[in-house]
């Protein structure tokens, strides 16, 4: 009995990685760009990103999806564009404001005499952006972009409600012909959770790792402390 | 304009179940946080040791499955619980799990030194916890729990799929009621904008100054 659901519920879950690596992938995209108009000195792409990353981060994710999906759900559909993609593209939309501010952090991390050099050097702001700047934000941004990824496969359950056939609506399917959820739901948090755990014990181990790289062990463990507490409170999405 | 009013008789109970389920889960959340985050402090294996486990376990489940386990789970094994409490439980433990961390790089802000002071005064390790590391602590932990705060007043949302007459709750029958999406999906955006915004500069503003103070 436990194979068979465990067998049907594994099929939803393999869409469950599929929409959540699709939602990634354009996250990390559009956060990118977002990121970079943040810290640009042009004050309108400023005006944007930031306008952006408010809105978006002030939405629910259940209310944007369920918004689109009643509200454009029919015309999505005469232009081919199923659930799926509906899908893909609301947890695109509010993850990459997330993680856009969060990319933010690492490019200003970056400090400003290396910018003072780069134009000493005559290098242009894009220039600097590309030879200065991201390299050494790249470091930081590896795994919090990992977080993201795991805070993306968990908010995508949240598309179960808008006729996704994700794992935890595979789920409910599976409970309304056995009625037994208590098994069922224990066993799609098993795969929740098979999924996850390894992914978040080597984000923190890179963590751990660039820490050592960036030659960051000097700092006290109450300064280490504290930006861990930033950094978790901001990756929590909603 | 018209549609807008039309909406409001929907949203209004809404925005006081939201509130509720919200400040219910943040109590919830912040008092079994804590009560994790002393239990892994105590370093003794027996108990801290599980419950680290079912933290790494916990943090690792979708918001909306443990709600389900709270809600359906439960009321198979004979505890019936209504949507509202449901809401509040399931969201509170999920949020816990995050909190729990919070307090726990909170008390690694407190030197180690602070700690064996206390013991050697003969101080009991509970006591310790509770008279020399939180109240140190509770600058630290004040914004980011805030912050969950805040993801809670979104979260909220979920306790509409178990039934829950929240904000978006009335939202989706004025939208099956009227057939019109817009007004509702504005006005619900549009609130949630309103209430989540300012609140976020408020708990960064916080953040910068416990920042500074520590700097010095």
């Amino acid at each position: 009995m436990l194979t068979t659901w465990l067998g049907i519920l594994a099929a939803g879950f393999v869409v469950t990685i599929e929409l959540s690596a699709m939602t990634l992938v354009l996250s990390v995209l559009v956060a990118a760009l977002l990121a970079l108009m943040s810290i640009s000195p042009w004050r309108p792409l400023r005006g944007i990103a930031s306008v952006y990353v408010d809105v978006f981060r002030s939405i629910p994710i259940l209310a944007l999806a369920i918004s689109v999906y009643y509200g454009l759900g029919a015309t999505l559909h005469a232009f081919g564009i199923t659930p799926f993609g509906t899908a893909v593209a609301v947890l695109t939309a509010i993850e990459s404001a997330y993680l856009a501010e969060l990319y933010r952090g690492t490019l200003e991390a970056v400090r400003r005499p290396q910018w003072d050099a780069a134009s000493s050097l005559g290098l242009r702001w894009i220039q600097t952006v590309r030879h200065v700047i991201v390299p050494q934000a790249l470091p930081a941004a590896i795994p919090i972009t990992l977080n993201m990824a795991i805070a993306i496969v968990k908010d995508s359950s949240l598309v179960s409600l808008i006729a996704v056939s994700e794992v935890t609506l595979v789920a409910n399917q599976l409970i309304a012909e056995t009625f037994q959820p208590v098994q069922i739901y224990l066993l799609v948090a098993l795969l929740y959770v098979v999924l996850i755990l390894p992914l978040s014990q080597v984000s923190r181990r890179i963590e751990v790792m660039v820490a050592r790289r960036l030659g960051l062990q000097q700092r006290t463990d109450q300064e280490k402390a504290l930006e861990r507490l930033s950094i978790q409170a901001e990756a929590r999405a909603g | 304009m018209d549609e807008f009013q039309g909406v409001l008789p929907y949203l209004l109970p809404g925005i006081l179940v939201t509130l509720e389920i919200s400040v219910g889960a943040w109590v919830v959340s912040a008092a079994l946080g804590l009560v994790l985050a002393v239990i892994r402090d105590t370093r003794q294996p027996l108990i801290s040791l599980p419950a680290s486990i079912s933290v790494d376990v916990v943090r690792a489940v979708p918001q909306l499955v443990v709600l389900y386990i709270v809600f359906f789970g439960l009321s198979t094994l004979g505890i019936n619980l209504d949507s509202l409490t449901a809401a509040i439980i399931g969201l509170g433990i999920s949020d816990a799990v995050f909190t729990a961390e919070y307090y726990r790089a909170g008390f690694l802000t407190v030197a180690p030194a602070q700690r064996d002071a206390g013991l050697s005064i003969g101080l009991k390790p509970l006591q310790v916890a509770r008279f020399v590391i939180i109240p140190q602590t509770i600058p630290f932990v004040v914004p980011p729990l805030l912050n969950s705060f805040v993801g809670l007043m979104k979260s909220a949302t979920l306790a509409s799929a178990v039934g829950a007459p929240e904000i978006l709750y009335g939202g989706r029958n004025y939208m099956e009621t009227t057939g019109h999406v817009a007004p509702a999906a504005v006005a619900i955006m549009g609130l949630y904008i309103i209430a989540t915004v300012p609140l976020t500069r408020v708990v960064r503003a916080l953040e910068k100054r416990v920042q500074l103070r520590t700097r010095v």
